[in-house]
């Protein structure tokens, strides 16, 4: 079956970046790739959808990625929902934050795209 | 006059004059009377014995011829003579011959005999003669009878008391003679001595113009003379002293002026409680920090005027804490303020507590401006990030796609050769140059931030060795890449410091990154010392070296040096800068030895841990005592309680019954107290009572489990609301509770925690198979062989030991069994493989 990964951003550029960096996940796993560009219709996705891993970055409209985080944390639904905070955020209380709800990583801006193939390929293998 | 007359002194020398007088007036009189009388009748005696022997000696013929009218006659005439009051004559035989009596001779004279040889002389009473002396007088020796004559005695008596009368007419002359001339002089002594009285009387009245006027010539006049020169010094004195307190009155009234002045001028505001709790002086800023107006303050509870954060800051400053409090208190109109509060002592040698003063100043405009440096660093650090990340990943993407996909379909056309290498040499341009730039973008954003004060500090124990050891891992891709090697050289036994153990591998990972870059040979040299009070860290190097003017420089913002010899290095130049903000952060120093062309030696200083006192967070009072060590350690003998309850009684009561069993206690009186606490001294147990004002014991749990750090703390609730028990913590006790059951709960939940915490695998195998033992290893699980499990007992270490069955013989079970707080089971054969 089909890995699910969504990518929520608001940004064009990065969305594209995270996309074309995941395209390489094709060569080992069968791969679905989505986008959304605010917190609310990421959300919508998942509840709908339950992709398998969520890049979701923080600082966006509508919804930040905190409160998506918490939302998907508080449905015991959407536990299988692997989420990996993007965010220019670096500061230490960002990441203590983002860990606490549940995110499974949590990668400041800017990323290498080498060291994002690596963690999804480890989190899509788990 | 009336003075004298009061005088007790002339009353008395009165009543002692007067009977004085009186006693000796009566003996003298008495004695004269007496003398008197005696000689009157001794006088009478004589004159009427004359008389007698002289009728006696011419009336012997007379009577021997019985001639009675011629006796008659002859005794007639002696009644003339003073004081006879009869005369008589008897014959022989006593028979009355002739008398004087009228009319007739008293019978009872018949009675009197005479003696025939002697005058005799008796006392008779007869009327109407009255007392009468009767001398009786042989004529020739009684032969012709006896001549009587009768001395009247009534005029001797008469006599007598004429005599009396007139001394005490005398007498009373002299004593009021003497009465007067007493008078006058004890007017005399008592006019200067009244005068004298009434100068003390005035003296002492502060009336210093009075003055004395004796003029006598005795010792009254000099000490009224003495009494003078006294009051005119008194005066003097009095008015110096006045002139010195008027001084000194007017000196504290500027002082105090000059006092009342700044603090009303104060622009902080300013709040001084005593010991009561009461307000006992408050500036205009501080009532118009919340809106207080002219409300009356003095003497009012704090709790009626502020809001509850400044009240509670009061109450615990005037509780005599030498701590100083500090906090941020929202303001009147949506401001907000700093508030810094300590007890006040006096400067005597018992430093007695005066109460408290809290100085609170409007920091709303700083907030604004610390709010917007935050905003904007965000902002720059998104800002800036996002586009780098497109610029940094496209050009990998980039890269990585020509590499695989472009260029190999170019391979063998010689055309394109030139352009295919000079594409891969610009693609890797572009990735390092936007890397450098992220480097640049974090070290700006991070030194901005620690700047700002927006970097949050962990305070732990952290080993020195182990800083170098995990920085010289991190930079191994690094300084392998050079063919270089790195030497670690920690002293043994080196004592823990005190700090952040991410920044301090940060400082070291820069000093060694520079070292690298600048090193060409190798080795590079880590080492770790101690210092007196601090750890010194050091990486020395072989390389350029830095000259002595750059030496100055290297820990300045964007100041960076470069050797001829090796081109411009890379870097953003703020690595250093970046070391020195975090060593002076951790209270210590960095520096650099150096010789151009021989290497550096980069080293800091951090201070020892145990030094300070636990750092306390802000507004939290000093939370912690006991027999323990110092609390925040990891390495403690003793349990560490946290006690939390907004009733100091009950905290001094659960405090007592720990520290008696030899845990050491923490205190925190609030919610958040008890959050803040329980992060920086990490207790092995809390006691949380549940109604508390502000954040509730349900809030705190909450909070506390939130945290990586105090997650697995076990929590004893102890709360006045029965049915709560299970709801939140681990263990739940309804007050009132005794120290018995406490005890039995800490105890219970301690010996939980240990057990259930940490788990040791001895045996090194990481095949061996936990699964239904993994429960009791609720803390992290450690793969240990037997000689890397005693350094972990002897750091602290409690919890279970998994001891696989191979292994059993090598290790002392006997000791392990002995420890506290560790249990050991024993894995069957199967357990593991390997």
């Amino acid at each position: 079956m089909a890995k699910k990964i969504l990518i929520v951003d608001d940004e064009v550029h990065i969305k594209m970046l995270l996309e074309q960096t995941l395209e390489e996940l094709e060569d080992e796993f069968e791969v679905d790739l989505y986008t959304a560009s605010d917190g609310e219709e990421g959300l919508e996705f998942i509840r709908g959808k339950r992709p398998d891993l969520v890049f979701l970055d923080i600082m966006m409209p509508k919804m930040n990625g905190y409160e998506v985080c918490r939302i998907i944390k508080d449905d015991p639904s959407l536990k299988d929902v692997k989420i990996i905070l993007l965010t220019a955020k670096g500061q230490e209380v960002d990441r203590k934050q983002g860990l606490e709800l549940g995110a499974m990583m949590y990668m400041t801006k800017p990323f290498d795209p080498d060291e994002i193939l690596r963690v999804s390929k480890e989190l899509l293998e788990l | 006059m009336a003075a004298i007359r009061g005088m007790s002194l002339f009353k008395k020398t009165g009543l002692i004059v007067f009977c004085l007088f009186g006693v000796i007036a009566s003996l003298t009189s008495a004695m004269t009377a007496w003398t008197l009388y005696g000689m009157m009748t001794r006088e009478y005696v004589s004159k009427g014995t004359a008389i007698a022997q002289s009728i006696a000696g011419a009336s012997q013929e007379i009577l021997l011829n019985r001639d009675a009218a011629t006796v008659q006659s002859m005794i007639d005439q002696y009644l003339d003579i003073e004081g006879v009051a009869y005369v008589f004559v008897v014959d022989a035989d006593g028979l009355v011959v002739s008398h004087t009596f009228v009319p007739e001779f008293p019978p009872m004279l018949h009675e009197v005999r005479g003696l025939k040889h002697e005058t005799t002389i008796s006392s008779l009473v007869i009327p109407p003669y009255g007392r009468v002396l009767d001398i009786c007088t042989p004529i020739l020796a009684g032969l012709a009878g006896h001549v009587h004559v009768g001395m009247g005695k009534e005029l001797i008596m008469a006599y007598f008391w004429k005599v009396v009368f007139r001394m005490q007419i005398l007498l009373f002359f002299i004593f009021w003679g003497c009465v007067g001339i007493l008078y006058l002089m004890m007017r005399r002594v008592s006019r200067p001595l009244g005068q004298l009285t009434d100068f003390a009387r005035k003296l002492a009245a502060h009336d210093f113009s009075a003055t004395i006027d004796i003029r006598t010539r005795d010792e009254l006049a000099v000490l009224g003379r003495a009494m003078m020169s006294m009051g005119q010094e008194l005066a003097l004195l009095f008015s110096e002293m006045e002139s010195e307190v008027g001084k000194a009155t007017a000196d504290l009234r500027d002082h105090m002026a000059y006092l009342a002045a700044i603090i009303d001028n104060l622009a902080d505001g300013l709040l001084v409680v005593d010991v009561t709790g009461a307000v006992s002086v408050i500036n205009p800023a501080m009532r118009e920090f919340f809106d207080l107006g002219d409300t009356p303050c003095k003497g009012r509870s704090p709790a009626r005027l502020f809001p509850e954060e400044v009240t509670a800051m009061a109450d615990r400053i005037r509780r005599c804490t030498t701590d100083v409090l500090s906090a941020e208190i929202p303001l009147a109109r949506g401001r907000t303020g700093k508030a810094v509060g300590s007890s006040i002592f006096a400067e005597t040698p018992d430093r007695q507590c005066l109460g408290g003063v809290l100085l609170i100043r409007d920091i709303t405009r700083e907030k604004e401006l610390d709010q917007l440096k935050t905003d904007f660093i965000s902002t720059v650090s998104h800002e800036l990030r996002t586009p780098m990340t497109s610029v940094l990943g496209f050009s990998k993407i980039i890269r990585k796609k020509l590499d695989r996909a472009v260029f190999p379909l170019l391979d063998g056309e010689k055309s394109v050769e030139k352009p295919i290498s000079q594409v891969r040499g610009n693609m890797d341009i572009i990735v390092a140059e936007a890397e450098r730039l992220t480097e640049l973008i974090n070290d700006v954003l991070d030194i901005a931030r620690m700047e700002a004060g927006e970097i949050q500090w962990r305070d732990e124990n952290v080993s020195m060795a182990g800083i170098l050891h995990q920085s010289v891992e991190a930079t191994r891709g690094l300084w392998e890449a050079k063919g270089l090697e790195v030497e670690v050289d920690a002293a043994e036994g080196l004592p823990m410091v005190r700090g952040d153990r991410d920044r301090l591998v940060q400082v070291v990972v820069n000093l060694l990154s520079n070292a690298v870059k600048f090193t060409d040979v190798g080795p590079i040299r880590c080492s770790a010392v101690r210092e007196g009070e601090y750890v010194r860290g050091s990486v020395a190097d072989n390389g350029s070296g830095i000259d002595m003017a750059d030496m100055r420089m290297v820990f300045d913002k964007f100041k960076q040096v470069g050797d001829t010899l090796t081109g411009k290095p890379e870097g953003s130049g703020l690595g250093l800068p970046i070391c020195r903000q975090i060593v002076e952060r951790h209270g210590g120093s960095i520096w650099v030895e150096s010789e151009p062309g021989r290497g550096s030696v980069f080293s800091f200083t951090i201070p020892l841990a145990g030094l300070e006192p636990l750092v306390i967070p802000e507004g939290a009072s000093a939370p912690c005592r006991g027999a323990g060590d110092a609390p925040g350690g990891r390495a403690r003998t003793s349990p560490l309680v946290l006690v939390v309850d907004d009733d100091p009684s009950l905290i001094e009561y659960l405090s007592q019954v720990f520290e008696e069993q030899g845990f050491t206690v923490c205190e925190a009186a609030n919610g958040p107290d008890a959050v803040a606490v329980a992060r920086s001294v990490l207790p092995d147990l809390i006691t949380m009572d549940i109604m508390m004002p502000g954040m509730d014991g349900r809030e705190v749990i909450a909070r506390l489990r939130a945290m990586d750090e105090t997650r697995d703390i076990p929590i004893l609730v102890i709360t006045a609301l029965s049915g709560t028990e299970g709801e939140a913590g681990d263990m739940a006790l309804v007050k009132p509770v005794d120290d018995a059951t406490v005890l039995e709960a800490a105890e219970a939940l301690l010996r939980g925690k240990a057990y259930g915490a940490a788990c040791i695998v001895l045996g090194g195998h990481r095949e061996c198979d936990l699964n239904g033992l993994r429960v009791m290893c609720a803390g992290e699980v450690t793969f240990a062989t037997a000689e890397e499990f005693w350094p972990l007992v002897e750091d602290g270490f409690r919890g279970t030991v998994f001891v696989s069955s191979e292994v059993v013989g090598e290790v002392e079970l006997e000791r392990l069994a002995r420890l506290d707080g560790v249990s050991v089971i024993i894995l069957p054969p199967f357990a593991c493989r390997g």
